[in-house]
Parts: structure tokens; sequence; C-alpha cells
């Protein structure tokens, strides 16, 4: 025995060599190894042998794995080529197929794009508002300080002295900023003008992550009450008001008649809250006003950011256990107050998720639908094809093969509706924000990005497999023999019958609950719009403006104004009332203000409490809210004169219940004796679906308030109004603005927008619904009294009467629908109570808006299936049965 | 020569073994042959390997051996050069010959 034969080459580099080498190469590659091993065996001995095994090894692993991984390429490739032109071929046959019917090629793409076009654009839009984080640095970290009042109420707002403490006592925020809207006239340009002000202080920048594009932000010493007064311009403000120019930050402009020096310019990227956009951000003034100082006194609105590892929950913890101790601490005026946080995106969107959650499940009902739809016109196409398909298998096709023709067909009908959908979704999207009632907060955001061409591939896909499933399913067990026949005429597969009716029972259901959404959104309308808002309001024109403190600067100033104002309006040709007013209804809410009953006495934090409103002799008689007792205010009324209020019914009601409020005494406002003098009808303030709250009048002449709202009732027409409003004020002083200017049936209107997009938004999609369920019925049952025509045609041969027939086709239809009906009262009723938020004095089990939209239905079912069922009633029964 | 049918350097020397070699061509014959006369390192890897891509591109054939008549005998993969790789040999050398012709390659290789 020679040395080679028992000599064995190093084993780890054979198995090295084996796992590289290609699987149908392996035995000679090794075995080719093992030659010139065994030869360097023979020539240079064991030792050198294993050692030219190891480098040869390793030598080769490099061109034995490359071929390795390309011959599993070139393996595989033959078989991804064929099936990639097996797809080519199944789209060209779609394709052709589809021109070959193109009325249902039409309608199913066109189904589709609607479909897919409104899921995109509703998606987008919840993307851009809900889901999106808010456009600055670290925004997740930062949330909205609340107070919570009577461990109810939440108020956006917090004191002052209590935002200290939390600054100082809670170990969560790394920075608590204050900030407040403000009222400040500028005078720049033709007009006097309002800007959109915001009161911030230093913590501000950093909470919100703002960069100055030019000059410097605000800084601590900017608040000081002897500070400089200056002011930073928003990007937009600045480019619009002043052109862009550079050299104005140091400049001063006039802000209610003081010049405030520009030290800065904000980034055009920056965000601000609460509002959407702002024109100037001023130092917040905490000394300007005493008031600001006091506890219990909810006007600044806070943000503050968390420390980077501090929980949310930790940090609501720590607050609100540092508000139970202020509350015990300063019993009087935090005794019912407690605080909270929320995360800011919830605080800027919060309000508009229920509707846009709303309008997402809207939407999907009625792609769903839309999708039954589809799988009903696939389906018939693909029963016209039994034939075709049985010849598929017959001839070899594998099941899975023939299915796949089934969802190709599908998905490229899809595609096409997917392309177009999402062309026209931007539209829509543009469509649905400038529709939206009010003002969709971040609306500016919205925009199709990679999410969105996401999901929208998705619902595409998915819309396509939905749709092909229950052909699919069909055409996997086929009958050959019958089809084959072409036994397309004869009674019908069971199964086939089976799917057309779960395609009914679909749509009737999802029909029924959003025609009942609808249905509970329309009646809240509906009663909204007949509420009486205790006012009346045509025929008022009302604006808001705000008298400057340099000119104007008592109240006697103030009073001696608007007393010139209301005069001259009053001269205005039309003109039947004018007066002024600070709480105007649905002009935006309220000062709420707590008082003593003196026949009750202080009772703390049981004193009852009322909106405040001050106003100028007349305002009733403008506004046309009735005066229920007493009288109302006169010119006699001046600061000498006794201090007189008047309640409404409804403060009257909970502060003497039973008695006469007339004549009774209240002390507010540091003051006592003020006495009631009139009572007038309770009012709705911020929107028809309200409790009327309480509300306290109080004479302008006996509590100065500078800005107000100008009531005009007038038979003149508002254009000519506002022009002659406009004349009068510049001629008594250029530098008011008229701001906010609107009749008073607008702000009703206005106010009733949400109401009226979402009944309409509703009534629409359920109609939509209704339309495509119409259809696929009248598809189903059209096409099940085709496939019958030869049971039709024998029964009719043994004497069954045409209208027995007719009847039967109907009931048959009927009695799906019904399966239907029931399922889909569960769906309604589902659907109310998730509704039950927008609704107001509407029952969201409303049992006979569920009844008379089931009869709607119903008679919608009858009516789809007649005309089926007259043609099974004129087959002629010889035709019928020579047919086969 | 289509697109994808080029020689690589190493192929074109696998190639000439293959003519030199005829019936005796398998990884091993042609390991030696390319070492000795090429004097350049081929590992029986990069054989097997270049031998592969030239069955792909259809310029050889295998056939395979019955295992030799000794115990334990194993067999070989014979590896042939078809007419569509002789014609491709010589296209390669021609090519190459006319591209470096008249070129001062500089001192001797």
């Amino acid at each position: 025995m020679t040395r080679a034969d028992t000599a064995a080459p190093p084993r780890i580099a054979e198995w090295l060599v084996a796992i590289a080498s290609p699987a149908n190469d392996r035995r000679f590659v090794l075995s080719d190894f093992r030659d010139a091993f065994d030869e360097r065996v023979h020539r240079d001995g064991i030792r050198a042998a294993r050692a030219w095994y190891w480098g040869e090894a390793v030598r080769s692993i490099v061109p034995l794995v490359a071929r390795r991984l390309s011959r599993r390429d070139a393996s595989d490739a033959p078989t991804s080529r064929a099936r990639w032109s097996d797809a080519m071929v199944d789209v060209r046959y779609a394709l052709r197929l589809s021109r070959r019917s193109p009325l249902a090629s039409i309608a199913i793409v066109s189904t589709m794009t609607l479909g897919i076009a409104a899921t995109v654009a509703v998606f987008s839009a919840t993307e851009g508002v809900l889901l999106r984080p808010l456009p600055f640095p670290e925004s997740d970290r930062v949330v909205q300080l609340e107070t919570v009042v009577r461990g109810q109420q939440v108020a956006p707002t917090v004191a002052y002295p209590d935002a200290m403490d939390f600054r100082r006592l809670v170990p969560d925020f790394s920075d608590i900023t204050l900030f407040a809207r403000g009222d400040v006239t500028l005078q720049h340009g033709v007009d006097p003008q309002n800007p959109r002000a915001l009161e911030v202080d230093d913590a501000y920048a950093r909470v919100f992550a703002l960069r100055p594009a030019l000059g410097r932000l605000l800084t601590a010493t900017d608040s000081s009450s002897s500070a400089p007064k200056v002011a930073v311009l928003s990007y937009d403000f600045w480019m619009r008001e002043f052109g862009g120019d550079r050299a104005l930050v140091g400049r001063t402009i006039r802000i209610d008649n003081e010049p405030v020096t520009v030290v800065g310019v904000l980034a055009e990227d920056s965000y601000v809250f609460p509002r959407e956009s702002v024109d100037l951000l001023l130092p917040l003034g905490i000394l300007s006003t005493s008031f600001r100082k006091n506890r219990g006194a909810l006007w600044a609105t806070a943000a503050a950011k968390l420390k980077p590892h501090a929980s949310f929950q930790q940090a609501q913890r720590d607050l609100a256990s540092v508000a139970a101790l202020l509350a015990v601490q300063f019993a009087n005026s935090n005794h019912d107050l407690s605080a909270r946080i929320v995360p800011l995106r919830e605080a800027v969107v919060g309000s508009v998720r229920p509707m846009l959650e709303l309008l997402a499940a809207a939407i999907a009902a009625v792609l769903l639908i839309a999708c039954i739809n589809i799988a009903n016109l696939v389906l018939g196409r693909a029963q016209a094809r039994t034939r075709e398909f049985a010849l598929r298998s017959a001839l070899g096709g594998t099941p899975s093969r023939v299915r796949r023709q089934v969802f190709t067909e599908s998905l490229v009908l899809a595609a096409i509706g997917g392309v177009l959908g999402l062309l026209i979704a931007p539209v829509l999207t543009h469509f649905l924000v400038a529709i939206y009632p009010d003002a969709l907060p971040r609306a500016d955001e919205i925009g199709i990005g990679m999410p969105v061409v996401f999901v929208a591939v998705i619902v595409t896909v998915a819309a396509a497999v939905c749709s092909a499933i229950p052909t699919a399913r069909r055409i996997v067990r086929p009958n050959l023999t019958d089809d084959l026949r072409g036994g397309s005429r004869s009674s019908g597969h069971r199964g086939e019958r089976r799917t057309g009716r779960v395609l009914i029972v679909m749509q009737v259901a999802g029909s029924l609950a959003l025609l009942f959404s609808a249905g509970l959104l329309g009646q809240t309308f509906w009663r909204l719009e007949r509420v009486d808002p205790g006012f009346d309001s045509r025929h008022t024109l009302t604006f808001h403006t705000y008298p400057s403190r340099e000119r104007h600067f008592s109240g006697a100033a103030i009073e001696h104004y608007y007393s010139e104002v209301t005069t001259a309006l009053r001269a205005l040709p039309g003109v039947t009332s004018v007066s002024t007013t600070t709480l105007l209804p649905f002009g935006g809410c309220c000062f709420l203000d707590t008082f003593i009953q003196e026949d009750r006495g202080d009772q703390g934090a049981k004193n009852p409490q009322a909106f405040i409103s001050v106003d100028a002799p007349g305002f009733e008689r403008a506004l046309g809210i009735p005066l229920l007792r007493g009288r109302s205010f006169t010119a006699q009324d001046d600061s000498s004169a006794e201090h007189v209020v008047m309640l409404n019914a409804e403060a009257a009601r909970r502060m003497y219940p039973g008695r006469d409020p007339i004549g009774q005494r209240i002390n507010w406002n540091g003051q006592p004796h003020w006495r009631v003098v009139g009572v007038l009808a309770s009012t709705h303030l911020e929107s028809l679906s309200d409790e009327m709250g309480p509300v306290l009048y109080v004479p302008a002449t006996q509590a100065p308030r500078r800005w107000r709202y100008v009531v005009i009732r007038t038979t003149a027409s508002e254009k000519v109004i506002i022009a002659g409003a406009r004349t009068a004020l510049r001629a008594i002083d250029p530098t008011v603005a008229l701001t906010d200017i609107a009749t008073m049936d607008q702000r009703v209107a206005r106010s009733l927008g949400a109401q009226r997009f979402r009944a309409a938004l509703m009534a629409t999609l359920g109609a939509l619904a209704l339309a495509l369920a119409v259809i696929g019925i009248y598809g189903v049952v059209a096409y099940s009294v085709s496939r019958r025509t030869i049971e039709i045609g024998i029964r009719m041969a043994l004497g069954e009467a045409a209208h027995d027939v007719r009847r039967r086709v109907v009931v048959d239809a009927l009695r799906v629908a019904a399966i239907g009906i029931a399922i889909g009262a569960a769906l309604a009723l589902l659907s109310g109570k998730w509704l039950a938020v927008f609704l107001v004095g509407v029952n969201p089990y409303d049992g006979r808006l569920l009844f008379a939209a089931s009869a709607l239905l119903t008679a919608l079912v009858i009516a789809t299936a007649y005309g089926p069922a007259r043609r099974a009633a004129r087959v002629d029964p010889m035709t019928a049965l020579r047919a086969d | 020569m289509p697109k994808g049918q080029f020689l690589g350097e190493f192929e074109l020397l696998v190639l000439a073994a293959l003519l030199r070699l005829g019936a005796e061509a398998y990884a091993v014959t042609i390991k030696k042959d390319i070492e000795q006369r090429a004097k350049r390192p081929a590992s029986l890897g990069a054989i097997h390997a270049a031998a592969g891509r030239l069955a792909d591109k259809g310029f050889v054939v295998f056939h395979v051996s019955d295992p030799l008549p000794i115990p334990g005998g194993r067999a070989r993969k014979y590896v042939r050069i078809t007419p569509a790789g002789t014609r491709a040999l010589r296209q390669s050398t021609v090519a190459v010959a006319r591209m470096i012709e008249g070129l001062e390659l500089g001192a001797k290789t």
C-alpha cells in the first residue's frame, strides 16, 4: 500500500471546497482535488501535499463561489424569465379582454379610480394633519399645559403664578413658555390694521425652536416694564407689509400709536402656536395689567418641553401633584383647579381628529362597496368565460395558473384605476381642504408624499385582490364536464349563486349603515338650523374695533369715542339701530367672571359665575334680544349714577330660582351694589348646539372696555353700510381699524359649517353607496335570471304564470336583501354609537330613521329586481328549452 | 461574436489548453498545462468555474468518465472544446494580435 493510499487531504479544507462548489459540480471538483493531491503526495510527501491542498482550496473558493452564485442566477433565470413572460402574457390578455367588453372595463376602472382617489385624498389629509409630527425640531417633546376646573371642565390656559410654580417644581420640564394673543393696531399703510400678534416670553423661542432670519429674537429683558418697546416680525408679514426691507430691523413701526423697534424677523419656516400664522411677536407684559398676576386668572397659554428622558406619564403625574399642592396652599383661588398636559400635536389637531376619522371610515365603506361592485363585474365576466377556464383546465392549466390570470386581470384594471386615482387625488384633497369648515389646521402641510403613494399602492392591490377573490374561488373547482358542454345556461352553480348573494348582502348592509349615518347627521344639521339663537340675526352688520390707548386713554375718552361712532353710524341711511357690546354672540367667546350675590354673601368657590358683556344702551335692540323683565340700560346709567346690571334668563334662573331678580344686588369687579334692573332672553353664544350660558350685562359707561363689537341693524345693503362705516370711523379717528366684519346671519351660518359639511359629506357618500349598490344588485339579479332561463322555461312550460315568475325573482332578491338589512341595521346602530359626538338633539339609535332607511333600501331592491324579473317572465318556454 | 460571448483572459488560456490536450483534458491536466506554459498559477476552482462559464457560452462540452477501474476510483469530468469554442479562441487571439501589432511593449516579458 502506498502512502498516497492512506494519506487523506486536510478535512476542513476539503469541506471548504465542498461547500464552495456548485452542487452539481461538487463531486468532480473534489475528485480533481484528490487526484492532484495524490500526485503531490507521491512527489513531495504528505506534509507538502496537505499544505498545497490548503493553498489550492483557499485560492479556489472565490472563483467557485462566484460560479455558484452566477449559476444560481443562470439556473433561475429561465424560470423567472418564463414567469415574467407568463405575467406579460396575462397582462396583454387582460388588456385585450378589457377591450372586448369596454363598458364593463370602463365601469371597473372608473369605480376604482374614484374609490382610490377618494381614499388617497382622505388619507393624505389624515396623514398631513394627524400623523405627521409638527414641523419643528423635537416637536414630539412639546406639550401644552391645561387647567382642569372642578375635575371636568378643561381650560386651555393657565394662571401666571401657577406656571411659575410649575417651572420651579415640576422636574420633567426643561422649559415652560407663557404666551397670549395680543390685540394691537398697527398704523401702517392706508388703513390701520389689526395684525395677528402674539405676546411671548423669552422661553417661547426655545420651546418652538425659533430662529431669526434677521436681527434677534425676544429676550427676558424685553419683557420688563422699563425696557424699550420691541417687536419681532414673522417672515410673511415682513415680506407682505414691508416688502422684505432688510433695513427695517432697528427701525421703529407704530403699534397702538406708539413707536416700537423691530429687533428681528423670524425665519421663513418658523412654527408658531397657537395661531396657524402670526404677524408679530411682542414681549409678554406681565406687569402691564395687574390681573395677569392673579392666581385663578387663567389667561396665559402655556407650553412646556419635556427633558430628553422624561416620560409623558411621569410629567403628567408630577404636574398633577404640584397642582394638588397649590390647591391646598392657595385654597381660595386654586381649590377647584388641577393641571394636565396634552401633546402639542393633539392640542393643534385634536379637535379635527373625530371628523377626519369619520371621513376615513365613510370613505372606506364606499371603497368597500365599490370593490364589491367590481368583484361582481369581474365575476360576471368570468362566468361568461366559464368555458374558457374549463378548457384551460382541461388542457392542463393548473388552478394556480388560471387563478393567476384572474388576479392579473383584476390587477391590471385596478392599476389603471390606481394611477388615475393618484392623479386625481390632489384635486380632491384640495377640494376637501377648501370645503372644510373653518380652517383645517396644518392644511398647508397636506401633500402627496411617499407614505401616501405607498398607501395608494396598498389600496390598489388590496382592491384588486378583494375583487378577484370571488372569481378565483369559483374557478378553482370547475365542473369541467358541465362547463365544457357550455352549461352556462343551465341552472347555475350553487357556489356562484351563493357568491352573488353574499355580495348583495354586503352591499345592502354597507349602504344601510351609510344611509343611516347620513340621516343622523342630516337631522342634526336640520335641527340646528331651526334652533332659535335667542336673537334676531337678520339685517344686522357687525365689526370689531380697538381704539388705541394713546389717543383714547381714559374710560371717558373711550366712551366719548364710541358715542361719536354710534352717532355717526346712526346718521347713515337705512340704519335703524346702532350699539356696541363686548360679548357678541358667535363673535368668538367669552370672558367668564365670578361675582358675589349680596343676598347670599360670599360663598368662596361656590360664588356664581357668568360671562361678562359690557354694552352700550340699545345693544339688545340692535341685536334683537328680547327684554323679558324690567328695563334696559339708558344714557342715564353713567359713571356717576347707581351701578346697574342686567342678567340673561339663564343667569336669573341659576341665581334667583323662583324669585324676582329685579332689585337684587351683586358685588362685582371689586365694587359692591350693582343693582339688577332687567332680564334679557338667553342667547346661544358660540354655537347653536351649546347650552345657553349665564350672562351678566354691564353698562359700558360704568365699566369701560376698549375693544368692542359695533352692531348695526339696518335695512340697507351691507356693502353700502360697510363703506359708510369705514368713512365715518376714519373721520373720527383714522388710526382705528375695522376688523372681523360680518353679518350676524353669516356668523350663525359659519358656526354651522361643521355640521353642514358632515351632513353634506355623508349624504353624498350615502347616495354614492346607494347608486353603487343598486348597480351591483341589478347585476347579480339579472345575471342569476339569465343563468336560470331553462329552469324558468320549464316552470312556465309546466304552467307557472308570468306574475308568479316575476314575484319569485323579486322575492328571491328581497330574501337576500333582508339578510343584508339585518346585518346593516347592526352596523348602523354601531355607527350611530360612534357618531354620537357629532349629534345634537338626535337619538343615535333612532328607530324611525333606521326603519325609513331600511324601507328605502327595500323599495330600491324591489325596483331594481323588477327589471330582470319582467325579462324572466317574458321567457318563451320553447326558446329556453331549445337553447341548450 | 454576439454580446456576452467574449472570452476573458483566463478562459482564453483554458480554451488553448483544451485544444492542446484533446481527449485528456480535465481540470488537473488543464491546470498543469497552464501553469507550465503560461507560467501563471491556475487554481482548480478557477478552472472549474471557467469551464462552467465556457459551457454556458457553448464553447465547451463535458463528458463524465466511468469511474476509474481501481478501488475507490473516481469519475472525471472531461472537457472538450466545441467548434464554436475553437472559433471564439481564434477570433480572440487574432483580435489581440491585431491590437498589439506594431506596439512597443518594452522589455521582454
